[in-house]
């Protein structure tokens, strides 16, 4: 049974199938809602078998790195998992009628399902790093939803605020895990809840908890990362109720539960969960009052409730612990329906703005009864399901554990700042049902009708679960709660909970909160002149946008430093550090060992050749036209031809051949089309200056390779490949072996890299196309002008004609004996080229296709897909990517024939050479 | 014969990187396929010269093999550095023709 993998990976397949259904609205429907439903259902059928015992569904990945594909789930995966997927229900259900059809609904969904797998990917992974990646994915889909409308500049910018800070969040969280890892030794979070005390004992228990808080913090918008969830807001309101305050903002204090067994008893969890916690609920609440905006208000009374769940945590007691969990459902129901409520009033009235709302009740009776109640239960008032959560926070701070002496005056401050908390909370709760349906609005009543059933149903539900519960707490106590407290604590607490506890201190802070709260709200005008007062400006945003110009200035600056435009000045800066670097290094560490060295001799024939290069090389260089320098360029490549020849390397010898014939008929089809040379008008100093750069390098280059020969620093590969290409490969011509078998996987990059330069050539050449004409078509074109034979003497026709055929049976020749004798792919497949470009350039252009009746991209292509095609039929039979095989077989007729895989390879090969030659030739022949 | 090459792999690079340092774009193409050949020698250097047969296995044992690596190394080397020198070849001209400008230091002003 793979559920969970399932419920993990069915929403990301559906990420991927709903944009291609985009147009066929009731499918898209039917399955944004069916499918969220089906895996809601399924984890309701496993709530009983979680009760007894957590399950671990193993799915081995990476087993090298420790990387496992496995889901763990117990109570607290669960809790969230059924979280997610039941608001995935609702939301979806809610945005079938609230979307406008004209807005794009397939990548909308797709979104939306690429979140809820993720996010379900979070609770059920088992392995940290798994857990990271659908960290990472949910920032990422948050994004796109943040974006949604990316025509809107704010969308957009509040996107990349969201993304910036949960992604640098995201990287201090992998830091944490990584050093988890040292000192666990494991990724595992099932065998990591065992090493709780190994982890607190270790010396990195403060760096892994600070690195772990702070991806949390940033991912639950605590105080000072909590910026980018007001902004948040721009998203559609679905989004902005399910991910940003449902599911989404909760992974941080999933992540704080699930991790609390490992981290929790310490005085610097206690302190910095608490303080953090405590701080974002004030500042929250505090904020969310001075709000004009409804989704504004509701995204800072998300940010002060996530501070709440962060407190409870922090304080470290069982009843704490209890309340957190509880918290969590209780502010998806009643904010979730809040969040779709305020996108109902918006869909009918066009504004969320409070300033414009008013006297709404006569207009939406329903969907005021239903803010009514979701606003008392966001109070915390009695009968619903906020209240009583309330009431445990309450309960909570009122049992500090930490109560050293120095420390005793926490006891009355935390339930102090709780009691302020709640009287904001109070204070907006009143605020956000009031001035939208009671008080009357000053230009007269709004012209709005009610909101269609439709979406009215998902936060209707919400609200009745949260009564309901409010009414019933222990319905769900046993299936749920309980299993889920259970894995944060390590241990059974009998949970307490009921809606009247008596006449209790919290009940008392509740009415004190409610009494305050009412009046702060009764007095709203002058409450307005005490926050004008305090803090009138108060916003981290400066912080933010000043931290990303001064980002911005640096890479400008920075990137207007080292990338100035001038080639001559990377070169520079390349050779100045490798001269400066390198030579340093010769000086102070390398000591020459003359006797080390064995020389080889030189024989006349060596040192005329050499002398000729050097005196070439100089040609080139003082070349005054460009006839002139190419001809030194030619010379050069062929004398380079001999040294191969004299060092006895064969194969070398003859695709260096090839290859300067082939530069040289380029450089000609291009010369009339290249840019002269001209009088470089520069002082002689720069010409010296230049010359002591060239000429420093060249010396290290020198002393380089001598100190290289002279010091073997260990034994060469080589001896390995003379020894085994018989024997392994089945090949006598070791290069060639080297290059198609040993070294098989080098070759096909090389080729493909070969491709792509083939490909560029004539996207290159293309591109004139799609722009301007060419402006200047001086000078004629050499190969319009040589298309019909140019310098087609009878002779020469006479000659290629008969040289074809020879050529080209030459070129089979090489590639089929490539392994036992010079030749090969490469070299074969240059002969061939060089034998059709010479056809065609005698014919003319126009005749290629009588000679080459194929399409270069094609075999081109067909190349790259025989040669990969080698390599994966290898791992059909369970061998690694391009292993070979060779053997004998009886043909009859020909007898006894060895037959290697890796000759398919050199097919490959071949194929690419011709066609990218070919490609290079008549493209730059035809322009 | 190692220390010639050296020096004669020391003159290509010399000669090499004095031609990118020049202003015209012809001379950097040319000057590239003069450090190609600078490289690829520098690599055959690598490997003993001149100690072996070609290394292709014959008949008879104790045979002693030139080092194949190097020559494996340096043919795809050459290949691939034809398809760089016929890419950049192409993009010369190609900028040569759009911005009419074959100076190096003012062809990214010219546009």
């Amino acid at each position: 049974m793979f559920v969970l993998f399932w419920v993990v990976l069915l929403p990301l397949i559906a990420a991927f199938a709903l944009p291609f259904i985009n147009s066929k609205r009731k499918v898209l429907n039917l399955i944004v809602s069916l499918l969220p439903f089906s895996l809601f259902l399924a984890l309701c059928t496993m709530v009983d078998q979680v009760r007894i015992s957590p399950l671990l569904e193993p799915h081995a990945w990476n087993q090298m790195l420790g990387i496992s594909m496995n889901f763990y789930i117990d109570g607290l995966s669960i809790y969230f998992g059924l979280l997610i997927s039941g608001m995935g229900v609702l939301v979806n259900l809610f945005s079938i009628f609230y979307l406008s059809p004209t807005c794009n609904l397939g990548r909308f969904y797709s979104y939306m399902m690429l979140f809820m797998g993720s996010m379900l990917g979070i609770v059920f992974a088992s392995n940290l790093l798994c857990l990271f990646v659908f960290w990472e994915l949910t920032s990422i889909s948050s994004y796109f939803l943040i974006g949604f409308w990316h025509d809107r500049k704010e969308a957009r910018e509040a996107a990349l605020k969201s993304i910036l800070i949960t992604g640098l969040g995201g990287l201090f969280l992998l830091a944490g895990f990584v050093l988890l890892y040292n000192v666990t030794g494991t990724l595992e979070i099932p065998e990591l809840l065992e090493l709780g005390d190994e982890v607190k004992s270790s010396p990195y228990y403060l760096p892994i908890l600070l690195l772990i808080l702070i991806g949390a913090f940033t991912k639950s918008a605590q105080f000072p990362f909590h910026i980018w969830l007001p902004d948040a807001m721009v998203a559609p309101t679905p989004v902005s109720c399910y991910l940003h305050s449902a599911t989404m903002v909760k992974a941080g204090i999933f992540l704080i539960a699930r991790l609390s067994p490992i981290f929790s008893g310490t005085q610097v969890w206690f302190f910095s969960l608490s303080s953090i916690g405590l701080m974002t609920m004030i500042i929250g609440a505090y904020l969310a009052i001075k709000q004009t905006d409804l989704k504004a208000l509701l995204a800072y009374s998300t940010i002060s409730q996530l501070g709440i769940m962060v407190t409870m945590f922090g304080f470290d007691t069982s009843v704490g612990k209890e309340a957190a969990i509880l918290y969590v459902l209780n502010h998806a129901l009643f904010k979730g329906s809040l969040f779709l409520l305020v996108g109902a009033i918006e869909h009918e009235t066009g504004t969320k703005d409070l300033r414009k709302l008013g006297g709404l009740i006569k207009n939406m009776p329903y969907t005021g009864i239903l803010v009514a109640f979701s606003a008392i239960s966001m109070a915390g008032l009695p009968p619903l399901m906020g209240f009583w959560a309330k009431e445990l926070f309450f309960e909570s701070t009122l049992h500090i554990p930490w109560h050293g002496s120095p420390l005793n005056f926490l006891r009355i401050v935390i339930p102090l700042v709780a009691v302020v908390g709640s009287i904001f909370t109070v204070t907006y709760s009143i605020m956000v049902f009031h001035r939208v349906f009671l008080e009357r609005r000053e230009d007269g009543p709004l012209q709005a009708h009610e909101a269609p059933v439709g979406m009215l149903i998902s936060p209707g539900i919400l609200i009745s679960l949260s009564l309901f519960l409010g009414l019933f707490p222990n319905i769900l106590k046993d299936s749920l709660f309980q299993p889920a407290i259970l894995s944060i604590l390590q241990y059974n607490t009998n949970l307490a909970i009921s809606l009247w506890h008596g006449l209790s201190t919290p009940l008392f802070m509740s009415l004190v909160a409610v009494l305050m709260g009412t009046i702060t709200y009764a007095n709203r005008a002058s409450f307005q002149k005490v926050q004008d007062f305090i803090l009138p400006n108060f916003s981290l945003n400066h912080t933010y946008e000043g931290a990303i110009n001064l980002l911005n200035q640096t890479a400008e600056l920075i990137t207007g430093i080292i990338q100035n435009g001038y080639l001559k000045f990377y070169i520079m800066t390349i050779s100045g550090f490798l001269i400066v670097m390198g030579g340093y290094t010769f000086i102070s560490k390398v000591h020459l060992q003359w006797e080390n060295l064995q020389l080889s001799p030189i024989t006349p024939f060596d040192l005329l050749i050499t002398c000729l290069i050097i005196i070439s090389t100089l040609g080139v260089v003082l070349a005054q036209n460009r006839i002139r320098a190419i001809l030194f360029l030619g010379i050069v490549g062929y004398l380079v031809v001999l040294l191969y020849v004299v060092f006895r390397a064969p194969d070398l010898a003859l695709t260096q051949v090839l290859i300067e014939t082939l530069s040289i008929i380029l450089f000609l089809l291009t010369f009339y089309h290249l840019p002269k040379f001209f009088e470089e008008k520069t002082p002689s100093s720069i010409h010296l200056r230049d010359l002591a750069i060239s000429g420093a390098l060249g010396a290290l280059v020198t002393s380089l390779v001598v100190v290289a020969i002279a010091t073997p620093l260990f034994p060469s590969v080589s001896q390995y490949f003379v020894e085994n290409s018989y024997l392994l490969a089945g090949g006598k011509n070791i290069v060639n072996i080297i290059l198609v078998d040993f070294r098989g996987y080098d070759t096909m990059g090389e080729i493909t890299v070969l491709a792509i330069a083939g490909m560029g050539v004539y996207a290159l050449a293309r591109l004139r196309e799609r722009g301007k004409p060419s402006p200047s078509r001086r000078g004629g074109l050499a190969v319009s002008s040589l298309a019909p034979g140019l310098a087609a003497t009878p002779i020469l026709r006479v000659v290629t004609r008969i040289t074809l055929q020879i050529m080209l049976l030459f070129s089979f020749y090489l590639l089929f004996k490539g392994h036992t004798s010079p030749g090969g792919g490469f070299i074969a497949g240059l002969v061939a080229s060089i034998c059709i470009a010479l056809q065609s350039l005698t014919f003319g252009l126009r005749h290629m296709g009588d000679i080459f009746p194929f399409d270069q991209h094609k075999v081109l292509t067909l190349g790259l897909f025989i040669a990969a095609a080698t390599g994966f039929t290898a791992m059909v039979f369970g061998y690694p990517f391009l292993t070979s095989t060779h053997g004998f077989f009886h043909f009859p007729l020909f007898g006894e024939i060895e037959i290697l895989t890796s000759f398919f390879f050199d097919l490959g090969i071949f194929l690419v050479v011709i066609g990218v030659t070919l490609r290079i030739i008549t493209t730059i022949a035809r322009n | 014969m190692e220390i010639l090459m050296a020096f004669v792999v020391g003159v290509l690079y010399t000669a090499g990187i004095y031609l990118i340092l020049r202003k015209n774009i012809l001379k950097l193409v040319i000057g590239l396929s003069l450090l190609s050949h600078g490289a690829n020698l520098f690599l055959i250097t690598m490997g003993h010269l001149k100690r072996g047969n070609p290394a292709i296995i014959g008949n008879g044992a104790g045979i002693i093999y030139n080092d194949p690596l190097p020559p494996a190394l340096i043919l795809t080397a050459i290949v691939i550095g034809f398809g760089v020198t016929a890419f950049t070849l192409v993009l010369v001209y190609r900028a040569y023709q759009e911005t009419d400008c074959d100076n190096l230091d003012e062809m990214g002003r010219s546009r």
